[in-house]
């Protein structure tokens, strides 16, 4: 590892305070934490032993843009460790719930199942799989139900030889988890339909009343659980999407839409607002920005006339707009930059991005500038001796 | 890590003790690695591991190794380190002691210097300076 990464990962690592120990393993510790320069809420950092590591499923993951997937924050290398840093999601574990209530309800089961299966077809798009969908890794709050923790997350192209140390849940993973298939979509597939049947019955499927319990669910639902934890991969529903489709039509749908329908709607009213102020705001810098460099175009063309004109209005107005755009340059754009709420991506950090803002910028002025001198000089020959 | 009584304070209760086994019971047990102690320096002045080993003039990666806790450190480095997390004399003490290496001790020339430098806030660069006029071996060994 470099020198140069090393201490971008440790300026990275120690920009964040803990608040909280979650876990604590041989494979790894996971905190609770909050970054000590802004203001991005809780997050969690999940620190993977290097041989346990598995970075391109959560750069995968980091491409995923859905409410029920939390947003991957930032990943990094430290010499024995992979990091990654992820939104927190507050709620209850369907595990907890579960325990409260022994059993959910048909519209509750069903309704976080197609959560469930939301978040899921989102990580298939990206070429990932969970690989450990159970009723620990569901977190439920108001905005439904979130799927969590890609501690075992693979992509689809690495074979399941590589994964040798947690196989999966016993009685939520698919079985080919723990022989020497290939995992795929599929094997999430399985999963989830072993989640919606627990919470159905209260009874884990590795237990063998669980066939019996199973009875107790309407039919239509009951096949669609039975469907999903075929045994062969390929008798099972082809992706989460389908499952989803699947559960919907088995449940009755009104309540499931409608609960949907008021959550979209608030979503798209705050997007509305945000977006309205902003725009606002860059109408009227584009106006400014605009006006003065008409002003510098107009001092420009006036002073390239007569040259020898000396210290005037026109030169003034010059070096007044080679300053702004300089101060822009140098001084607003990093500004920017540095405050921008702009969450890491793999690899790159803020001073990079900030230093190349920066001199592209600077370049561009200066080139600008060396061009319409150069335009002056071939349109207005008469003026120079 | 607020108070940290005196190693005097403490060596006089011992002695007043009836026994071992009295002071011991209410001792509070000082388990900690130099790891944690090295973490709990960082946290407590607020500074980063790279502007500490920046200063100290460590590599970075050694550095990260040691506070880990899956490295051993020497004792010049540790004098580094300590200079890096702008240690008081008293935690220098305490830092070397962690790193299970002997403490300072003024009665040595090149430890008298070093203790100088530690009071009177030099950084680690002015202690190397300082050493060298002086004749004595830096802390950074020259390569």
């Amino acid at each position: 590892m470099d020198d140069d990464e090393l201490e971008q990962s440790l300026d990275l690592d120690d920009s964040f305070e803990v608040r909280q120990v979650l876990a604590k393993s041989d494979s790894g510790r996971t905190e609770l934490v909050v970054s000590k320069d802004e203001n991005y809420g809780l997050l969690v950092r999940k620190y993977i032993a290097r041989e346990l590591a598995n970075p391109e499923a959560w750069s995968a993951a980091s491409k995923v843009s859905c409410p029920q997937v939390p947003r991957v924050f930032a990943t990094y290398w430290l010499p024995d460790r992979f990091v990654v840093i992820y939104d927190y999601v507050e709620g209850v574990s369907v595990r907890e719930l579960m325990r409260e209530k022994g059993r959910l309800g048909l519209q509750e089961a069903a309704s976080i199942a197609v959560d469930v299966c939301l978040a899921a077809s989102e990580l298939h798009r990206q070429g990932v799989v969970h690989r450990d969908i159970t009723p620990g890794n569901v977190i439920v709050n108001n905005r439904g139900a979130h799927l969590i923790d890609l501690g075992i997350a693979r992509r689809y192209e690495q074979g399941a030889r590589h994964d040798t140390t947690h196989l999966g849940t016993f009685g939520f993973a698919a079985p080919e988890q723990f022989g020497f298939a290939q995992t795929d979509a599929r094997s999430d597939v399985y999963s989830i339909g072993s989640l919606l049947g627990y919470m159905l019955t209260g009874v884990v499927p590795s237990d063998p009343g669980f066939d019996a319990a199973m009875e107790g669910v309407p039919e239509a639902l009951r096949k669609v659980v039975e469907k999903a934890r075929s045994f062969e991969p390929s008798a099972r529903h082809a992706g989460a999407t389908e499952l989803a489709e699947r559960i919907q039509s088995a449940v009755p749908v009104s309540s499931m839409l409608e609960e949907r329908g008021r959550a979209a709607r608030l979503a798209r009213l705050a997007f509305h607002t945000t977006r309205g102020a902003r725009r606002v705001g860059a109408v009227a810098f584009l106006v400014l920005g605009s006006a003065l460099a008409l002003v510098f175009l107009a001092a420009f063309l006036s002073l390239m006339r007569d040259p020898m004109q000396g210290t005037n209005l026109a030169s003034a107005i010059l070096e007044l707009a080679i300053g702004a755009a300089l101060f822009d340059a140098c001084g607003l754009q990093p500004f920017l930059v540095m405050v921008r709420a702009q969450p890491y991506v793999e690899g790159s950090s803020r001073v990079k991005t900030y230093l190349r803002r920066c001199l592209t910028d600077v370049l561009l002025v200066i080139g600008l500038f060396i061009a319409i001198t150069l335009v002056a000089m071939i349109l207005l020959p008469s003026s120079w001796q | 890590m607020a108070e940290e009584q005196l190693t005097d304070e403490l060596l006089e209760r011992l002695l007043a003790s009836a026994s071992p086994e009295a002071y011991l019971s209410t001792m509070e047990p000082e388990d900690r690695t130099l790891s944690e102690y090295l973490f709990s320096l960082l946290h407590d002045k607020g500074l980063s591991r790279s502007e500490v080993f920046e200063a100290a003039g460590i590599d970075r990666t050694h550095g990260y190794q040691v506070f880990e806790g899956t490295r051993k450190v020497g004792r010049d480095r540790a004098i580094m380190l300590a200079f890096g997390l702008r240690c008081t004399l008293r935690e220098t003490q305490h830092l070397l002691r962690f790193a299970g290496v002997a403490e300072l001790w003024c009665k040595v020339r090149r430890d008298a210097i070093i203790i100088y430098c530690i009071e009177h806030g030099f950084d680690r660069t002015e202690c190397d300076d300082t050493l060298y006029r002086m004749g004595e071996r830096t802390l950074l060994p020259e390569d």
